[in-house]
């Protein structure tokens, strides 16, 4: 498993992008880091995914401290996987199909299997339908999907997730959040997720780390974390709905819609 | 988005076999450089056209449309072919005195352009043909049958996809500047347009690193796998 322990990254222009972060990925199944645009959320996600190398501090993958000779990387990259907030980045290929066998092809594993896994990962995603038509012709939620199913094929350990709803619509956003909940519940994956959609955040995850200027300024189980109100207002953040409900109005902790909708005895 | 692309992935022809379409354009341009015969090349360019228009069904409108444009160019190399100077009036058909010499035209030189009109339209055609009827992964699987180097088609493959980011990043800076009225005069239009290309450089460079990032948590070794689509031999 992945942990950070007392890392700084600094930039050439010398900003200060994470300050000592400490951060164990065995702490839940999905985990969420939030904070507002700027607080190191990217910077992090690309310091666990061994591209950038952290100024001091180690990060360490099964007990190991990181290493970053090409070898190892691609050892860690094996396991270690990232879905880019811009889905037009990270897709190579107009056809669907060959860019989600990217890496397995980079890998060399046999065409047979990976005609299996492609199909498997477009599928989990809801992708059949236009995996035939030429990714320029895709709409964003859709390239979005196709980048996540590229990332599904690999089959690795962890999946790191920059703002997987940025610009998604609410249907969109839904498949994706099914999506990450599959890939933790079903195919017992580690998902960690970065965004500032504080809904989403509370659906989808069990553990949450709160970002603000480069530091953690607070960390704890969901229902935990976004019941400190005032630590969400300084990091630039606001209450999931729902915890809201509970906060100001009385409401006892949902975790779902639903859940309040039955509570109410409005449940379809 | 791309009108001949549009219409390679949407014509009447867009899922007979690659072979067949590359076989007619590619048979049809190869006589269309040997020959030298007016007639014939009229008859190569009805070919491509009747393929284009009624057989791949590419609006007429659109396609004329698209011939007008290397048409521009073509027209003004015609130009320079049928006009020549000479000091002798003798060996022109039609000529005017400047005094010095003359400027006019030369059966040579009139034969030596309709047969460069006719055999640049004529190949012009069956380009045409070809890239509105066969999409691109259609054109790489024939590629790749010739045997042509993977370079070359990883290459072609890369281009061709980001062709489209290009173009969609250098419209949305264009609109941006339009509605806040960067084109509304011609200096202006001039500054927009380099502030435009500096930009889109910027973007692009950007992108590059982006790219770098995701091909190397994509595990890319230097190659660009594409599908061996034997399935479309047929």
């Amino acid at each position: 498993m992945l942990e950070m322990k007392n890392v700084t990254y600094i930039y050439e222009d010398q900003t200060v992008a994470l300050k000592d972060i400490s951060m164990d990925l065995s702490k839940g199944s999905c985990i969420g880091i939030i904070g507002s645009n700027g607080a190191g959320k990217s910077t992090l996600f690309l310091n666990f995914t061994g591209v950038l190398r952290p100024k001091q501090g180690q990060i360490f993958y099964d007990e190991k401290p990181m290493k970053y000779d090409k070898a190892s990387l691609r050892e860690l990259r094996k396991q270690v996987s990232i879905v880019f907030q811009d889905p037009d980045k990270q897709i190579f290929f107009s056809k669907v199909y060959d860019d989600v066998a990217f890496a397995l092809r980079n890998l060399g594993v046999d065409e047979k299997e990976i005609n299996h896994r492609v199909n498997i990962a477009l599928a989990s995603v809801g992708a059949k339908d236009f995996a035939d038509k030429p990714v320029h012709f895709l709409s964003h939620g859709q390239k979005k999907r196709v980048a996540i199913a590229g990332v599904i094929a690999m089959d690795s350990e962890i999946i790191f997730m920059d703002e997987p709803s940025a610009g998604l619509d609410p249907v969109a956003t839904t498949q994706v959040e099914e999506i990450i909940k599959s890939l933790s519940d079903q195919d017992h994956k580690k998902v960690v997720i970065s965004s500032h959609d504080m809904d989403l955040i509370y659906k989808v995850c069990d553990y949450v780390y709160v970002m603000d200027e480069g530091s953690i300024i607070a960390h704890g189980d969901v229902s935990e974390v976004f019941m400190m109100e005032e630590v969400l207002n300084k990091a630039g953040l606001i209450q999931p709905w729902l915890v809201k409900l509970h906060a100001r109005m009385g409401y006892p902790l949902f975790k779902t819609e639903e859940e309040l909708y039955k509570f109410k005895g409005c449940a379809k | 988005m791309l009108i001949i692309d549009k219409f390679a992935y949407t014509n009447n022809l867009k899922d007979l076999s690659p072979k067949k379409k590359f076989g007619y354009s590619m048979g049809l341009l190869l006589a269309s450089l040997i020959n030298k015969e007016p007639l014939i090349f009229i008859a190569i360019i009805a070919f491509a056209f009747a393929g284009t228009v009624f057989w791949a069904k590419i609006p007429l409108g659109k396609y004329l449309k698209m011939l007008t444009v290397p048409f521009a160019f073509l027209f003004t190399s015609i130009l320079a072919i049928v006009f020549s100077f000479s000091q002798d009036q003798s060996v022109f058909i039609w000529s005017v005195n400047l005094k010095v010499f003359y400027v006019g035209v030369t059966e040579l030189g009139l034969n030596n352009a309709l047969t460069l009109f006719l055999r640049a339209m004529s190949a012009l055609g069956c380009l045409y043909f070809l890239t509105l009827t066969t999409p691109m992964d259609q054109q790489l699987y024939i590629m790749r049958k010739l045997r042509l180097p993977a370079y070359f088609l990883d290459l072609y493959a890369l281009t061709y996809r980001f062709i489209f980011i290009l173009l969609d990043e250098s419209i949305e800076i264009y609109r941006a500047q339009e509605l806040r009225f960067g084109y509304n005069n011609l200096k202006n239009s001039y500054s927009s347009l380099s502030i435009l290309i500096r930009v889109l450089f910027e973007r692009v460079m950007n992108r590059y690193q982006d790219m770098e990032i995701a091909l190397d948590s994509k595990l890319y070794t230097g190659d660009f796998h594409m599908e061996k689509q034997e399935d479309q031999d047929a």
